[in-house]
């Protein structure tokens, strides 16, 4: 139709294939832009439109359709239908997208071009006359006009473009008009009109696909926009997905540790942080300590999860800002020093990176998030932050809770056993002593009776012997009632104990002397094995006589005719032995621990074998433990049992208290308070001399009040005046210090004070009660002679905060006159455990504790918190019976159950003490497993603290090194593999490593060397050796 | 009536004496066991007329030793009278039912055990 002939050159195949190229980039670009908008199908449709469009033009170009005028005219009516397509999908696309820009008139005009073409098509198709020209002419005019009103409101704004866009919709109307003209035949068809028409449209297109190709500022802000509404969404998206994760009902199958690990990692995630830490209130309520980290932390979480920080460090810095729950920057210069309570300090944070996020629980703040980022970005969205901490918020509620809920559980049972015990010994008890006393009154009413109703007919030595069987019945009666009235004085504390420096030799050999005729009666071979220097000790001459007697007396009771007692005193390096054993039948295993209950003798049933109140060795017990020492039984190989009762010498004095308001039994409970105090102190330092200092506030003088190792006479009338000496210079300057030694520090004369003084290392720290000094703690003269570390310093230190704790509870229960009975178990039992172990023994494990918690990089306050922890963690273990705890392998179910409780007694008998919250949990974690399989919760110790973990380790060792009566301690090397093959099982494997390594680096040292040797050569004590072969013998001769 | 015999059970030396001196003079036998095993040794062997019987005595107590004489054909008939400290109404019925002919708390009156044992002794007859 047109450009026949020549034209073909020109609008032939190159024009075609020119025009093709255009719309190509024209649909890749509209394309793109449609793609990434996000509207595929209208992407598509444009494409479609622009391909249809080209493939019709390269049709109707193209000379293949010369003369064929029906083919022509249906390329063109594709094209025109491809042009609608691309239009009606611009249109949609536009329409959405750019709506404001939109202008309903121009959809109209696009309709009627649209139409305007096809219709014209159809009639050039048919005539090729002029109304259809005519109607061409209108279509494409309205058309052109559409596209030049909607791009150029497009592209309003845009200058440049604009002028580029009415450039290139000039050029298609002048090749619409010459078309549509030739088409009319009012041009002729002509090679240069063609061309022209060709270039025109070609040139039209061109400049449309620059426009599109550049784009706009606009349309580049569009879709920089519409890809941040995605990210946006794609937030909130990931958003949803961490709440979900945080709050779905997998909560409350988590454990509160996990369920913290859980909003540490979402919040790093979500925030895109580089780390996160959450801290939260301990429930003194006076410090915060690291919970769970994420991020970059990570790596340190296993060192540093025990520490804790006071509650000031994170509040004082920011004023009342926490108080509205809000969050809040902070930079490194404000914290200053503290940088390191919130950031691990080897940390390379930025300055001001660091962003802080209470957590509260009403008012309270009672945890915190701690994020931050290694480098400039600071964005937070506070948004996840506010949920995350309610929800942390009500973990933390819930911890507590269930955490007093727990404490309470254990006393609770704790009480409940003590009830039925009480309940169980009443009963006992009546029928003890209904039997008792109707015994011997029974006796002497029917004597009595038989005496008045025969009084003349009875012989006179038959009255002789019936007064005589009175007579000896009513001794039974007073006996009997001075035993419960003894035994009900030391019961409430009313006994008085009047310490003095007795010889132990004379008072045995004295009981011994007024027990020969019984024993000579009961045909009993007894033999007394005295130490050749007296033993000498500070107690109650008349209570030491009392123990004595009723162990030889009940030694008696059980020792058959031909029997064997033998009875043993010795002196150890702190303690005195009193060993009494017998060859009767022995005790049956499960009553060892029972016998020295009270009215234990009777259980209760009808038959009995030996008289006696029952009460006997429940005054032993309470004697010794009035003396702070410990008495125990053990069966002997074949026949026969072992009472073993170990004394300590004690050079303790305490300061009478004469202004204080405090009278009989309450004086008396105070003075064994402290010095229980005054023991545990120099027990923990492994020193000979220790003492503790109050400030007298009347004379503003410091006095001892408690001293051990130190002459009485001085500790009475000591008085420190405030800033002089060292003790009054510590507590002046509230810091402790170390002295090496003493005689080359010319700071301090020590004249006339050698009493005081008498040592060459020597450290002294302030006692202190909300950071006012309220008196001072030395200790000198370590045991072994060394000089004292500046590590020990540190443990006095942590030391220091518990004696201030302890103190203030002896004085608020002084004021409510309330017993402290609870208290002086607690350190007792640490005393016993210590025994136990052995001094030397324990201090050498805690030393490998120690310098393990070292390697793992535990902070310098956890290691004084794990030595202390140490020194006290298996206290629980004192109250399981000694058989089953010195055997520890073959248990029955039963014995197991027992010997797993100890360590919630541990925690129940420490609670009272206050202590910190690290120690109460290596009491009561250290044997859960790396794998969550260990006791009392099953948790996994990766959540109990660094501390608690190195316990477990060493706890284990001990263990498996221990000789005990019923299995040879392995060998180090023995021990070492049996540790290592529980790694990951049992213990962290990360401590086994790091604590092998310690304990390969010690050995060869004198200390372990020490230990080796008391493995492997002492099977059993010497003391205990001698006993053997002397019992060993009596059986031979028996 | 001398050849009555009374058995005498007691693990307390001194009550065996009184109860030995007081049923001795009202003319009986009496022969003495200190524990539960020896009693019923002595009961079957001896043959005795009737038996005061202690309670709480080591290894076996009153009550089994009852329940062993009662058991026994040739010691069946023996009447049995528990003497003993454990006074509550429990321990008495229980006597009763292992088979005590009578059942007298300490402290006890001599005179009055001896006419309960003059009662025992004569109604059977």
């Amino acid at each position: 139709m047109l450009g026949i002939g020549i034209e073909e050159i020109f609008v032939g195949y190159s024009g075609a294939a020119t025009y093709m190229i255009v719309l190509l980039l024209m649909s890749v670009v509209v394309g793109f832009e449609c793609f990434v908008a996000g509207d595929s199908w209208k992407g598509w449709g444009v494409v479609f439109g622009l391909v249809l469009l080209g493939f019709s033009r390269l049709v109707f170009l193209s000379p293949i359709l010369a003369d064929k005028a029906f083919l022509s005219t249906a390329s063109f009516l594709v094209g025109q239908a491809g042009l609608y397509v691309l239009m009606v999908s611009c249109l949609k696309l536009r329409k959405e997208k750019y709506q404001s820009l939109w202008n309903k008139n121009m959809v109209k005009a696009g309709m009627i071009s649209g139409m305007g073409f096809a219709a014209g098509s159809v009639w050039i198709s048919g005539s090729g006359v002029s109304p259809a020209s005519l109607l061409f002419l209108i279509g494409g005019f309205a058309s052109f006009g559409f596209w030049v009103g909607f791009l150029g409101e497009l592209k309003r704004g845009n200058s440049s473009n604009k002028v580029i866009w009415i450039f290139g919709m000039a050029l298609f109307v002048i090749a619409g008009l010459v078309e549509a003209l030739s088409l009319a035949g009012i041009i002729s068809s002509h090679l240069l009109w063609n061309q022209l028409v060709s270039l025109a449209d070609i040139g039209g297109l061109t400049f449309l696909a620059i426009c599109s190709a550049t784009g706009g500022k606009e349309s580049r802000n569009y879709r920089e926009r519409i890809e941040e509404i995605r990210t946006e969404e794609r937030g909130s998206d990931q958003m949803c997905k961490n709440l979900l994760r945080l709050g779905n009902k997998s909560v409350l199958s988590r454990t509160v540790s996990e369920n913290y690990q859980e909003i540490v990692e979402s919040i790093a995630e979500e925030l895109r942080v580089d780390f996160v830490s959450l801290r939260t209130l301990q429930s003194n309520g006076e410090h915060f300590h690291i919970r769970n980290n994420a991020g970059e932390w990570d790596e340190f979480v296993s060192s540093e999860t025990d520490i804790s920080y006071p509650k000031e460090k994170y509040t004082e810095h920011f004023d009342d800002k926490y108080k509205k729950g809000m969050g809040y920057k902070i930079n490194r210069d404000i914290l200053g020093g503290d940088s390191a309570v919130f950031v691990r300090q080897s940390m390379e944070w930025k300055k001001d990176n660091l962003f802080v996020y209470p957590i509260m629980d009403g008012k309270i703040m009672v945890g915190l998030f701690i994020m931050g980022f290694f480098d400039d970005i600071f964005e937070i969205n506070q948004h996840f932050l506010v949920f995350s901490a309610g929800l942390t918020a009500q973990l933390i509620r819930h911890e507590r809770l269930e955490d007093k809920y727990y404490r309470k559980e254990v006393e609770i049972t704790q009480y409940k056993n003590e009830l039925e015990n009480a309940n169980q010994l009443k009963t006992n008890f009546l029928s003890v002593i209904s039997h008792e006393l109707r015994t011997p009154l029974t006796s002497i009413k029917a004597y009595a009776e038989t005496l008045t109703e025969n009084v003349f007919s009875i012989k006179r030595n038959t009255i002789e012997d019936f007064l005589n069987v009175m007579s000896e019945e009513n001794d039974r009666v007073i006996k009997l009632v001075d035993d419960i009235l003894d035994y009900s004085t030391m019961e409430t504390g009313q006994l008085k104990c009047t310490k003095e420096t007795c010889n132990v030799n004379n008072i045995l050999k004295s009981v011994y002397n007024d027990l020969e005729e019984k024993i000579l009666s009961a045909g009993i071979n007894c033999t007394l094995h005295l130490p050749k220097s007296p033993v000498v000790m500070y107690a109650d001459n008349e209570l030491i006589y009392q123990l004595a007697n009723n162990l030889i007396n009940n030694a008696i009771k059980f020792t058959p005719r031909k029997g064997e007692i033998a009875i043993f005193l010795d002196e150890e390096a702190s303690a005195i032995r009193i060993v009494v054993q017998d060859t009767g039948k022995g005790i049956p295993e499960k009553q060892l621990e029972k016998v020295f209950e009270r009215f234990h003798q009777v259980d209760n049933s009808n038959t009995r074998e030996h008289g006696g109140s029952g009460l006997g060795l429940a005054i032993c017990k309470d004697i010794v433990e009035w003396h702070d020492g410990r008495i125990w039984v053990e069966n002997l190989k074949g026949a026969g049992s072992r009472f073993v009762v170990l004394i300590p010498v004690r050079n303790i004095t305490i300061r009478h208290n004469k202004t204080a308001n405090v009278v009989g039994s309450m004086r008396f409970d105070r003075e064994r308070f402290l010095s229980l105090l005054v023991e545990m102190l120099a027990g923990f330092l492994q020193a000979r001399k220790a003492s503790i200092m109050k400030l007298d506030e009347n004379e503003n003088v410091l006095r001892v009040i408690a001293a051990k190792g130190m002459d009485p006479e001085f500790v009475q009338n000591s008085k420190v005046k405030v800033g002089e000496r060292i003790a009054g210079r510590v507590f002046e300057e509230g810091r402790g210090v170390h002295i090496q030694n003493i005689e080359e520090n010319d700071s301090f004369k020590r004249s006339n004070n050698s009493a005081y003084y008498g040592t060459h290392s020597f450290i002294s720290v302030p006692l202190k009660e909300n950071e006012k000094v309220i008196g001072v703690l030395n200790v000198s003269d370590h045991v072994e002679g060394r000089e004292f570390t500046d590590e020990e310093k540190e443990v006095l230190e942590a030391l220091s905060e518990i004696i201030t704790a302890l103190l203030g509870k002896l004085e608020a229960y002084e004021i409510v006159s309330r017993n402290f009975a609870d208290l002086k178990e607690a350190m007792r039992s640490i005393l016993d455990f210590r025994e136990s172990v052995g001094s030397k023994n324990l201090s050498l494990y805690s030393r490998l504790a120690v310098q393990t918690g070292r390697h793992l990089n535990m902070t310098e306050s956890s290691l004084a918190a794990l030595y202390i922890g140490m020194n006290l963690y298996d206290v629980g273990m004192m109250k399981v019976p000694r058989h089953i705890r010195s055997k520890r392998e073959n248990l029955s179910a039963d014995e197991w159950e027992k010997l797993k409780k100890h360590t919630d007694m541990g925690y129940s008998l420490l609670s009272p003490m206050g202590l910190d919250e690290r120690i109460m949990k290596m009491t009561q974690s250290h044997h859960e497993s790396y794998d969550g399989k260990g006791y009392p919760h099953g948790v996994k110790s990766s959540e109990t603290g660094m501390g608690v973990r190195i316990i477990s380790v060493i706890d284990s060792f001990r263990a498996l090194v221990t000789h005990s009566p019923y299995r040879r301690g392995f060998s180090l090397d023995e021990a070492v593999a049996e540790i290592s093959k529980n790694a990951k099982k049992k213990f962290d494997p990360e401590v086994v490593k790091t604590f092998l390594e310690v304990l390969a680096e010690l050995r060869g040292s004198e200390e372990i060397q020490d230990l080796e040797d008391y493995f492997y050569s002492r099977n059993l004590d010497k003391e205990n050796q001698s006993i053997i072969e002397e019992t060993e013998k009596m059986e031979e001769e028996v | 009536m001398n050849e009555r015999k009374v058995l005498v059970v007691d693990d307390e030396e001194n009550i065996i004496q009184i109860l030995e001196f007081s049923i001795e003079a009202e003319g009986y036998e009496v022969i003495t066991a200190l524990n539960g095993e020896e009693a019923i040794k002595k009961a079957r062997k001896e043959q005795p007329n009737l038996i005061i019987l202690d309670i709480m005595m080591p290894k076996v107590d009153g009550y089994e030793v009852c329940r062993v004489l009662k058991a026994n054909p040739l010691t069946k008939k023996i009447p049995v009278i528990l003497l003993t400290a454990k006074g509550r109404e429990i321990d008495k019925r229980l006597g009763f039912e292992v088979g005590a002919s009578d059942y007298i708390v300490k402290p006890f009156s001599p005179s009055k055990l001896i006419d309960k044992i003059n009662e025992h002794l004569f109604s059977r007859k």
